[in-house]
């Protein structure tokens, strides 16, 4: 099998022919076989080891054609010959000259590189989030998503029947599909399972979205006749539960307690069509398929040929009122609140409404894009600092008559070896931070969030990078390259006064500006990080073990359904080590909820377009001091709240302070859809339902035995290892029902820590963002006031002949210093507040406008301001008076 | 010219030279096994570039050290036919006297007190 060799292989190739022109074809051929397999090896032992190869090639080849060109004779004239034989010699000189700065070289490869990696990342993870097409999709720009919502409520999902309709009204699409988000326990019921994200969806999925499969096939109209046990797995699970086994097709496995046939197999990294998931399980959705009222489908469809998007929408305003009249149940024409449909393309429906999740990927693209501005800056001024430094240098080779054109490609050739280099380097810390944040992902409850380096950002950082080299390396070179030539070989300058608003003092601006944005930010998500330590949940994870069932798996009728309920909670109430014990549809932090709409609270007055929501939960007696949730006033519920007594509620203290402002809340009534509903016993202390939000909720609890639901978490309380009592809990679950499937088991602790944990991980990535940029723009600071000293040697000297003292240098310099940094104070302020707007939603219990963090950014940039000008100052009261009155 | 006259003229042997030498003393070996070889044979202390190992095999070609092979006959790497290198009887001879020039030096050194003292 003939491949073609690898570009680097090829490049070597090409330089090897250039350089060493005597080797001949076929010997160039061998070596650069040779190159690619020593080069495959490399690769294989590490980033590190590739690095050290690649720099013995260079070697390796620059010496060969040095021996070369010494042992032919000079072709005589420039020519060809000549100008690559300058190429060697401007390659070697800059390697020379950059060998010999290597504090310089140290801090451009660290700063750009480092900037490189994470604004890369940054970017990468932003474009997983909402910017990149969904992958293995075909022509999706033909795509739409139909949302049924309205005016108040926005996109919202569909039911099943609404789907069928919306398939069967519609002219303006080719195809419709429904599918649904959920979270499967894989695994047999026997081990403790693996909760992965999955999708159910419509027979059409794969077809209508032109998804290939890997392996096996979709699904087919037979599967959902059969009940639906059939499911397609991700890549992912494949490779790695199944070891890619070819003979997976067929083989069982097991979901939510069921056996599923595996049929197929999804291509690597499929996400759903609205979320960036991983997809690891997709089965047929077989459930629920004739409630009108139970939306929660998500459905999305192609356009007909010629068709757009607008277009579909105008029919589909139609078909809104047509099935508005035909069910006016489901169908809500309240006026806002009536039920609309929306239909947009894919790109539309990515960005959230309201945006605050576009509002956060935003500025976080905006914190990439301010870490590359500061690290170019940096290095920018770097390289002006050192073009100036080298003006002796410089003017010695004008003098001893090198044309111009020669000292600007040298310069050239040094600035481009950098920077290709500092390119290098960033690609492979990018890679390092990518698996890094990887590893750290897979931790999430959401596992699978797919980030991989986006091959168009990296280009683009690497474009950034070179361009600056360019520019900036440039600029010097051309200035260096027409010199005064005496001035210079004095080791003088021309008089050189400070001045305020020059390049470099705007680029260190600059600097201080995007440090102090990222600084403030940085110092506002720490703040928010202990925060979410300190948080007051409202109730007590620890030592509370759960396992949820769910009876509608074995069709049990309500009354059936709360015997089994009743049943279980009496025996894991009577085994040894459990303290307590309870029952809730939704566990706190665990992601859901149910929501209820269209509450009247007693005495309180909804606006004209309010639609009065609350989320709420089913608890049994006991639930809230078994969680040590708080109860506030009145009483929890008890055994006589059953199905004919009155109807009650306990509500949270949100509740209470949102809709009855004289602070009751036990005797209220709150009615439903113009219906009694329910009285208020107790108040209990907010608790976060559905994330750390620092605004919780108004929500209710309800007693099982007045609102049965076949779904429940089982909770037991023990003083011993909860993890201990898992199994004793299955097998109570086993010896009432040995066919009852246990969907999933997990510590109370565990779940609430996963869900801070997508906060600590954002916090602590932008923390040591903020860190690193800080430091950058120490450096930045440091070096151009470092500059503006050695600039002004002589007039230091002759200020300290005329009896200035040491301790006033050090001052004048400092106030330098920080004259320079306010220049971006202003706009960073500027900068940090609007950050801190954007960030409102992941700051946990805090304002935006945080006067510790502000404060404490601005004094922390003026302390590293002081810092960093401080040797400088020292240098300059050191300055030697005799050397600077000579030199006039 | 004699014989002898012919190896001294090789001597003193470039280091990567002689490596070459050694590595092919008892096989045949491509390119890249041969820096392979020689990275192995020498505890990774001496590791060459692509660019010096083909100048230097393109020379000693010429100069009649090696010769090109084919190399054994099953070639199990399966890529394309790469070109094998053999030691000739001059080349060992060239090898065999640097061997023993460095020997020579060895001894010379070892009767001074250069390394006296060193850690053995």
């Amino acid at each position: 099998m003939s491949r073609r060799p690898s570009v680097s292989a090829r490049f070597h190739a090409f330089l090897l022919r250039r350089l060493v022109p005597h080797l001949g074809d076929e010997y160039v051929r061998e070596a650069s076989a040779a190159f690619e397999a020593l080069e495959r090896d490399a690769r294989a032992r590490g980033p590190m080891h590739r690095l050290a190869f690649l720099a013995r090639e260079v070697r390796s080849l620059l010496a060969t054609a040095g021996e070369h060109r010494r042992q032919t004779p000079e072709p005589s004239g420039g020519g060809r010959g000549g100008s690559l034989e300058h190429l060697r010699q401007d390659v070697l000189y800059a390697f020379r000259s950059l060998r010999r700065a290597p504090g310089f070289v140290a801090v451009t490869l660290l700063s750009l590189s480092f900037a490189i990696a994470v604004s890369t990342v940054i970017f990468s993870v932003v474009n997983a989030g909402f910017l990149r097409d969904v992958p293995h999709l075909t022509a999706q720009d033909r795509l739409v998503r139909i949302f049924t919502g309205s005016r108040v409520f926005g996109r919202g999902p569909s039911s099943y029947p609404d789907f069928e309709d919306y398939r069967d009204l519609s002219q303006t699409l080719g195809d419709v599909a429904a599918m649904q988000t959920e979270t499967f326990s894989v695994g047999e019921p026997s081990e403790r399972t693996r909760r992965v994200h999955g999708l159910e969806v419509s027979e059409n999925y794969f077809d209508l979205l032109g998804i290939r499969l890997v392996r096996g096939r979709g699904f087919l109209p037979e599967d959902v006749a059969a009940g639906g046990r059939v499911t397609v797995i991700g890549y992912n699970t494949w490779q790695q539960y199944f070891d890619g086994d070819e003979g997976v097709l067929g083989r069982a496995l097991h979901l939510n307690g069921h056996p599923h046939t595996i049929v197929g197999v999804a291509p690597p990294g499929m996400v759903g069509v609205g979320d960036p998931l991983l997809v690891e399980i997709v089965r047929p959705l077989v459930s629920y398929r004739d409630q009108r009222g139970r939306r929660w489908i998500d459905v999305v469809g192609r356009l007909q040929d010629g068709v757009t998007t607008t277009q579909a929408q105008a029919e589909f305003e139609a078909i809104a009122q047509q099935l508005a009249e035909a069910h006016p149940e489901s169908w809500s024409s309240d006026g806002e609140a009536a039920t609309r449909i929306h239909v947009l393309s894919l790109r539309e429906a990515r960005i959230p409404e309201g945006a605050p999740m576009a509002a956060i990927f935003g500025g976080v693209a905006a914190l990439a894009g301010l870490i590359m501005l500061i690290a170019c800056s940096n290095v920018a001024n770097l390289l002006l600092t050192r073009a100036s430094r080298r003006r002796a240098e410089i003017a010695v080779r004008c003098a001893l008559g090198a044309p111009g054109r020669r000292i600007f490609g040298q310069l050239l050739t040094e600035n481009l070896l950098l920077f290709s280099a500092a390119g290098g380097l960033g690609l492979l810390v990018t890679h390092w931070l990518t698996s890094l944040l990887e590893g750290r992902l897979a931790a999430l409850p959401i596992p699978g969030m797919e980030v991989s380096v986006d091959a168009g950002v990296a280009v683009f950082a690497l474009i950034l990078t070179v361009l600056t080299g360019l520019t900036f390396g440039l600029i010097p070179a051309l200035q260096a390259s027409r010199p005064e030539v005496v001035p210079a070989l004095k080791g003088t300058t021309p008089a050189t006064r400070f001045r305020l608003l020059g390049l470099r003092n705007l680029l260190v601006g600059a600097q201080v500006g995007g440090s102090l944005v990222l600084v403030l930010v940085t110092l506002l998500l720490v703040r928010s990080l202990s925060y979410a330590d300190t948080l007051d949940l409202g109730h007590d994870p620890t030592g509370i073990a759960t396992l949820s069932v769910d009876v509608s798996h074995r069709e049990y009728s309500e009354e059936e359904g709360l015997r089994f309920y009743e049943d279980l909670l009496e025996r894991t109430a009577r085994l040894e080590d459990v303290d307590a014990v309870g029952l809730a549809r939704w566990v706190p932090l665990a992601g859901g909820s149910t929501v209820y709409g269209g509450l009247e609270p007693e005495g309180y007055q909804a606006g004209p377009q309010e639609y009065v929501t609350a989320t709420a939960t089913v608890v049994t007696p006991g639930y809230f001091s078994m969680t040590r949730m708080q109860l506030l006033a009145g009483r929890d519920f008890s055994r006589e709240d059953r199905e004919g007594a009155p109807a009650v509620v306990v509500v949270n203290q949100a509740f209470v302070d949102r809709f009855w402002p004289d602070g009751q809340g036990v005797g209220k009534r709150i009615g439903l859809d113009g219906e009694e509903g329910y009285q208020v016993v107790g108040v209990v202390a907010d608790v976060p339902y559905r994330d750390l939000s620092p605004e919780v909720m108004p929500h209710m609890w309800r007693p099982l035995w007045q609102s049965y639901a076949p779904d429940l978490v089982l909770h037991a309380r023990t003083a011993g290892d909860p993890q201990a009592i898992l199994p004793l809990m299955r097998r109570q679950v086993a010896e009432l029902d040995p066919n009852l499937p246990v969907i999933g088991m997990d510590l109370m602790e565990d779940i609430s820590d996963n869900a801070t944990q997508p906060q600590r991980i954002l916090s602590a990535a932008l923390a040591g963002t903020g860190l690193f940029a800080l430091a950058l723009a120490m450096l930045g600071i440091y070096g151009v006031v470092g500059y503006s000293v050695s600039q002004r040697t002589r007039e230091m000297g002759l200020r300290m002949a005329l009896g200035a003292e040491p301790r006033r240098m050090v001052g004048l310099v400092l106030r330098e210093g920080v004259v320079i940094s306010l220049i971006g104070l202003v706009p960073g302020l500027v900068g940090a507040f609007a950050a801190s707007q954007l960030l409102r939603a992941v700051l946990l219990g805090m304002e935006p406008l945080d006067p510790l963090a502000f404060g404490g950014g601005v004094g922390i940039l003026l302390i590293s301001v002081v810092a960093a000008s401080l040797a400088p100052g020292i240098r300059a009261s050191r300055a030697d008076p005799m050397a600077s009155l000579r030199s006039e | 010219m004699t014989a002898s006259d012919a190896v001294e003229r090789f001597i003193p042997l470039a280091p990567h030279s002689l490596q070459i030498l050694l590595s092919l003393l008892e096989k045949e070996l491509h390119g890249y096994s041969l820096i392979k070889d020689i990275e192995e044979r020498t505890g990774g202390e001496t590791v060459l570039g692509t660019s010096t190992v083909y100048a230097a095999l393109k020379r000693m070609v010429q100069e009649g050290l090696l010769v090109e092979s084919d190399g054994p006959p099953h070639d199990a790497s399966g890529g394309p036919k790469r070109k094998y290198y053999r030691i000739t009887p001059l080349g060992r001879d060239v090898a065999r006297a640097e061997g023993h020039r460095i020997h020579r030096l060895q001894e010379m050194i070892a009767e001074t007190s250069l390394l006296k003292g060193a850690a053995s």
